[in-house]
């Protein structure tokens, strides 16, 4: 009986453990190919392009010391439509720059809703995601093809 | 002798008939051609119009330079009294050919009266400098305007500088709380409060388009140099011209190439005043020649697309003012006006 308890605690244990790493699997992401694919299969209304990876720590205020590889494609300005995804040295700091990402989109939503009303809807429904040491940004017109992209990459 | 009279009578008729015929053909000749016939004995010239489009433009070289520049309506901006012509309604006056009263036929080739030109004679102008820099020279700059500086910022490659930019951005926006950064929005004025910056690269004026009135932009425009120059005693104020728009695709009437000029005309004579501003011309670049933004090089007609913000990045790199020629002086000769704006209040300095 006590050898049962035991085995049964064991399990719970294993099972607790396995929910509490909330699907932040070690997954290795091609940050290149995936931003390259998010813009190209995600936003119609724009024609993105790639931006120095150079900038964009200074464009989503994420320490350039923590990011260890970066890709974006950013509009003209004619739009809101943007793309950004970032590798970091750890998972915490891909969660801060989950948050910088917020911050980004929270200000975005703001000078847009007097330049162009219309771009406030995109931003209200951008997909932040990390996964790991990977954190994304999608700012687009079909968030539903952005979702299963994402999950295909395993976000 | 009936026979006779008969055939008389006939002949009669019949010449009556030709006569009748000629006096006819003559008729519409004159009706239709006098104008022409009459400038053949006076040798006077006249305006000439075709409704037929191109096939009818004369030969010379201007004026098929005149003819092919209206298809892409290069000037919409041009008028009746620009051509000295009466332009038929729905076709740019620039069809039709302007005579001043000599044959045109001996008329020699001359330059396209209708191509702007971007060279302006003046000491504040950047020109070309050789060797072009690269990116470490924007290392202690920063970048400040709207959108479309945004868009450089985003597609051109730029890999060094600090940028405060916003959409929507405009001269009597400095002190609105437009600029992101970590900790939310701040003013233009309390981004320039901290780091001390050697150059300032400003782009303003496509959101003043609609300025009025318009007495007003140049002393507004002026009161924010110089408290950039307040704020960054040591830098050296670049301002960028308004590119042209391609009117065809906006919707906005004040969005014009005419105040485009018109507001280029106000920045440069701002630069020209101050001893520690420069005026680059970026319309050196982006003219289709006629006044108007090269087609193509927007989706909207404002924002350039990717390619257009890396040549504007080449442009910056080869049009600079050399140290050289800041510390010898050579640079400008000009003598500015002193400054007589009251500071900015501590409020506005405030780092956030």
């Amino acid at each position: 009986m006590k050898r049962l308890k035991v085995l049964i605690c064991m399990v719970v244990l294993a099972f607790a453990l396995t929910a509490c790493s909330k699907g932040g699997k070690d997954i290795t992401v091609d940050v290149a190919k995936l931003a390259e694919e998010l813009q190209a299969q995600t936003v119609t209304s724009d024609t993105l392009s790639a931006t120095a990876p150079e900038m964009l720590s200074s464009i989503y205020f994420v320490n350039a010391d923590q990011m260890t590889k970066g890709a974006a494609y950013m509009s003209s300005g004619s739009t809101a439509c943007e793309v950004a995804v970032i590798e970091c040295k750890e998972s915490k700091q891909a969660e801060e720059a989950a948050k910088s990402f917020q911050t980004r989109v929270t200000n975005q939503s703001d000078l847009f809703a007097s330049y162009d009303p219309e771009e406030v809807t995109k931003l209200d429904a951008a997909i932040i995601k990390t996964s790991g040491k990977y954190a994304v940004l999608c700012v687009c017109d079909d968030t539903k093809k952005a979702e299963e992209i994402l999950k295909n990459y395993g976000f | 002798m009936g026979t006779k009279k008969r055939r008389k009578k006939k002949a009669a008729q019949n010449d009556f008939f030709i006569l009748k015929l000629l006096v006819l053909v003559a008729v519409v000749l004159v009706i239709f051609e006098g104008r022409l016939v009459y400038t053949m004995f006076t040798h006077k010239s006249s305006p000439v119009s075709t409704a037929s489009g191109l096939k009818d433009a004369p030969e010379t070289e201007s004026e098929g330079v005149l003819a092919s520049a209206s298809a892409s309506h290069p000037r919409s901006s041009l008028t009746s009294e620009d051509t000295g012509a009466f332009p038929l309604a729905g076709l740019s006056a620039a069809v039709f050919v302007k005579s001043s009263g000599s044959d045109s036929q001996n008329t020699p080739k001359t330059e396209d009266p209708y191509r702007v030109s971007e060279e302006i004679d003046s000491l504040a102008v950047v020109k070309e400098t050789s060797p072009a820099v690269d990116d470490s020279y924007f290392s202690d700059a920063v970048f400040i305007g709207d959108s479309r500086m945004q868009g450089f910022q985003n597609t051109s490659g730029i890999t060094q500088g600090d940028f405060l930019t916003s959409v929507g951005l405009g001269t009597d926006g400095m002190s609105n709380q437009n600029i992101s950064t970590p900790e939310g929005n701040i003013s233009v004025y309390q981004g320039l409060s901290g780091k001390q910056y050697k150059k300032i690269y400003l782009m303003l004026g496509t959101n003043d388009l609609g300025y009025y009135p318009w007495e007003s932009f140049k002393p507004n425009f002026t009161n924010v140099i110089e408290q950039f120059h307040k704020l960054q005693p040591d830098a050296l104020i670049y301002i960028c011209s308004v590119i042209y728009v391609e009117e065809s695709k906006i919707s906005t009437s004040y969005d014009n190439n005419e105040n485009v000029s018109k507001i280029n005309g106000y920045l440069l004579e701002v630069a020209e005043e101050k001893d520690y501003c420069y005026y680059i011309n970026l319309n050196e670049i982006f003219t289709n020649g006629y006044g108007s933004l090269l087609e193509g090089a927007s989706p909207d007609g404002i924002h350039l697309e990717a390619p257009y913000c890396q040549q504007m990045l080449s442009f910056l790199k080869s049009h600079y003012v050399p140290d050289s020629a800041l510390s010898s002086g050579s640079a400008r000769t000009a003598n500015a006006p002193e400054d007589t704006e009251e500071p900015v209040s501590e409020t506005e300095t405030a780092q956030s």
